[in-house]
């Protein structure tokens, strides 16, 4: 799962949606979020806090040439 | 002799549609296809819980 934009203030802001990521990483979910979305809003370290992987999401491209599945929220 | 021959390309031609087949099959069996990818945008606190987190969940 990918946090991009104003999700990642969200995340940073609501404890309820954190409790849920923390879960869903124990799980073996794979939660990164966008650097400079995250940076953008002063939100970075919180993410990486509650195990979020934060960084500039380039790959995000490969996944669009790969052909993979992507569902958008 | 002629019925060799033809024999012969009939085998050939199903050995090439087999093989064109087998490579289209292996195209849409990416890895990438095994994934989902689930980019949540939305500051809608809802869509996180009703609709993110469901289809990560899954």
């Amino acid at each position: 799962m990918v946090v991009w934009g104003p999700s990642a203030k969200v995340l940073a802001e609501d404890e309820a949606l954190q409790v849920h990521i923390k879960n869903m990483i124990d799980a073996g979910v794979v939660v990164k979020a966008c650097k400079l979305c995250s940076d953008s809003y002063g939100v970075s370290v919180k993410l990486e806090k509650l195990g979020v992987i934060v960084k500039y999401m380039k790959e995000l491209t490969d996944y669009i040439k790969e052909g993979r599945n992507i569902l958008t929220f | 002799m002629k019925c060799k021959i033809l024999i012969a390309e009939s085998m050939i031609i199903l050995a090439v549609c087999f093989m064109f087949v087998n490579s289209v099959k292996a195209q849409s069996e990416k890895p990438g296809n095994e994934k989902l990818v689930i980019i949540w945008s939305s500051a809608d606190r809802d869509v996180a819980l009703q609709m993110v987190f469901m289809y990560t969940s899954n």
